[in-house]
């Protein structure tokens, strides 16, 4: 077949509305992706407007490298606290921390904690909320606001203030004494993570907020 | 004309139901459906995307060899859908968020690929849209009859609203999705059978009235 | 080694893309009837699953790098067909028999979800943000992990399809109503062996605990 014929042929026509259209998409599609660009400090002022009433720009960073970061263990769970910001007066402290390796099948929660800061030491869970979790939690539906907000009931005040954790490793029948014991049934694994979590949160806090009063 | 329409219109939504009859579409389905919220939003989702990409390939019709169809159909869809994703990514966060994995996979919903193979390759662009809102709104309405019996029967809520305060965990998981899909299949066939037989005995009694008129004349 | 179980039990089992995630319904209602079809079209995706993540997760990271990971949807779709195209050619040159038993279902891989499911999960592909490694059962999927999920999750899918087809075979000899004939039943079936692998999210593989 000579060059000209393939010009004329059905396959270069193929060829030339595929690559066309592909092109157009392409270019559309940068274009749009520009457009709609999500920039980071969006995405975390997205994150802090259901857990924080104030003006997520004037917070300050508490964790600003790697080597910030602080792992705890609670009763066979991990949690990794990522980050956290603290109001200008110093008295809210807002504490990104993650639930892991017990966490049913080892998968991970991540929570936003919001406490009140008294004189340097804990003084209360204000709220707390599910930030993300990975694909294994198939039973995170189960974490509803209504279990969420127990951890900011009055129920369990003396265990925040008073340097304790949630906990709910029950290791008897006979051994049902704690009153910290915090689970969703049928979502054990998934309730530890997110306890882990919380303590994490609060240890983080207790340290912290003491080093600097 | 407008009558075509009409019957496009309801052959989406009722007689070819992508959902209920058709059983297309299934993955989304029995992954959305565990609130009407989500279920909603995935539905509309469709419906953009399957209207649009009906009226794109429909416009682009005659340009299109027919020995390449296939690639530039699924070209025009994944580009609608990435469209989709950085939109709800930028303006409704929540739903982006709550699609998860659902999200890319709209581009192999067969229901899209199925009505641009057989409607809108061989359509004007008018009836193609029609034809995409008919079916995205069919799926859209059977996704949020589904959600709205499985939030309430799993939860005790509808569209997030408390109802009722009980909730039977079963129908929030997936095997709850697979048996309320099941038997919701099953009512619509049951419904659709009897108001099409109940249509038919009643015309043969029509034709026949006719029929013995002439005779009687 | 326990990293390897843990994510092998996940995808398989814990997580079944059919029973769990609802990952590829389309063949597993089409193609379930006869499990001998039920059998080659599990291999065909679990060979299609395997190879397109090996091509799609370094394809991701490289969309990353260059910072164009909007074109992703795209590009894997892409990838995919190309490749379910590339894998019927071969198969029908290396081995006739082979093509035989799974060649036909090739053609009805590209649409299904699962395989493009298996590259989103592996690759964690975001619209926007810093990207992360996707974290499973714990593990951090690098390359290699990422190609044993998908080979799991293959599995998974294929044992999902042999009982179903298994189940079927039985269900097409009783008389039911006409409207819960086909599908409706085969729901409601699958329904009841959703349940039988939801004991498997008890299993609790713990990783580096």
């Amino acid at each position: 077949m000579k060059l000209k014929d393939f010009f004329r042929s059905n396959s270069f026509k193929c060829i030339v509305v595929l690559l066309a259209i592909a092109l157009v998409c392409g270019a559309v599609l940068a274009f749009c992706n520009d457009l709609f660009y999500v920039s980071s400090e969006e995405m975390f002022a997205r994150s802090m407007v259901k857990i924080y009433d104030g003006d997520a720009s004037k917070l300050v960073d508490k964790i600003t490298s790697d080597d910030d970061v602080r792992t705890y263990t609670f009763y066979n769970c991990s949690a990794v606290v990522v980050d956290a910001q603290v109001s200008p007066d110093g008295k809210t402290w807002l504490v990104q921390s993650r639930g892991d390796k017990c966490g049913y099948q080892g998968g991970s929660v991540t929570l936003w904690v919001s406490m009140k800061v008294e004189n340097g030491a804990l003084a209360g869970i204000n709220k707390v909320i599910v930030d993300g979790y990975d694909s294994s939690q198939t039973l995170i539906g189960q974490i509803n606001e209504a279990f969420l907000a127990t951890y900011a009931s009055d129920d369990y005040k003396d265990i925040v203030t008073g340097g304790g954790h949630f906990n709910n490793v029950r290791m008897s029948k006979d051994e049902v004494t704690s009153e910290n014991e915090i689970v969703v049934s049928g979502a054990t694994w998934t309730s530890k993570a997110v306890n882990a979590a919380v303590n994490g949160a609060m240890d983080y806090v207790r340290e912290t907020a003491g080093e600097e009063a | 004309m407008k009558n075509k329409y009409g019957k496009m219109a309801l052959d989406g939504l009722i007689f070819n139901n992508p959902t209920f009859v058709l059983v297309l579409g299934t993955c989304p389905t029995l992954a959305m459906t565990s609130n009407a919220t989500d279920a909603f939003g995935m539905g509309v989702s469709v419906l953009v995307v399957l209207t649009l990409s009906n009226i794109i390939i429909s416009a682009l019709r005659r340009v299109i060899p027919n020995a390449v169809r296939i690639p530039a159909f699924i070209v025009v869809i994944a580009t609608l859908v990435t469209l989709l994703r950085l939109f709800l990514n930028k303006f409704i966060p929540d739903l982006y968020a709550s699609m998860g994995t659902f999200l890319p996979l709209i581009v192999v919903n067969c229901i899209i690929l199925g009505r641009a193979e057989a409607f809108a390759s061989k359509n004007g662009v008018l009836a193609s849209a029609v034809d995409g809102v008919s079916n995205g709104a069919g799926f859209t309405v059977s996704l949020v009859i589904m959600g709205i019996i499985r939030e309430f029967l799993g939860s005790g809520s509808i569209f997030g609203l408390k109802i009722m305060d009980f909730g039977i965990q079963f129908f929030a998981m997936p095997m709850g999705a697979f048996v309320v899909y099941g038997l919701c299949i099953a009512v619509f066939v049951y419904v659709l059978d009897t108001v099409q037989r109940a249509r038919r005995i009643k015309r043969t009694r029509l034709l026949r009235g006719e029929e013995l008129a002439k005779e009687e004349a | 080694m326990i990293m390897v179980l843990a994510v092998v039990i996940s995808a398989a089992l814990s997580n079944n893309f059919v029973f769990a995630q609802t990952y590829g319904i389309c063949p597993f209602l089409g193609v379930s009837k006869k499990t001998s079809s039920a059998v080659g079209m599990g291999a065909a995706v679990t060979v299609v699953m395997v190879v397109a993540t090996m091509i799609t997760y370094p394809i991701y990271m490289l969309l990353v790098a260059l910072d164009i990971q909007f074109l992703e949807i795209l590009v894997f779709i892409f990838v995919i067909a190309a490749l379910v195209q590339m894998i019927e050619k071969v198969i029908k040159k290396i081995s006739p028999p082979l093509y035989n038993a799974m060649g036909i279902y090739l053609p009805l891989i590209t649409t299904n979800c699962a395989v493009l499911a298996v590259c989103e999960i592996t690759s964690n592909a975001l619209v926007s943000g810093a990207w992360e490694p996707a974290i499973i059962a714990g593990v951090e999927m690098n390359f290699g992990f990422s190609v044993l999920y998908a080979l799991a999750a293959g599995l998974g899918f294929t044992l999902a399809m042999v009982i179903m087809s298994g189940m079927r075979e039985k269900i097409n000899h009783l008389s039911l109503p006409k409207a819960l004939q086909g599908f409706p039943i085969t729901m409601v079936t699958a329904a009841f062996i959703a349940m039988a692998f939801y004991v498997f999210t008890m299993v609790n593989v713990n990783v580096g605990g």
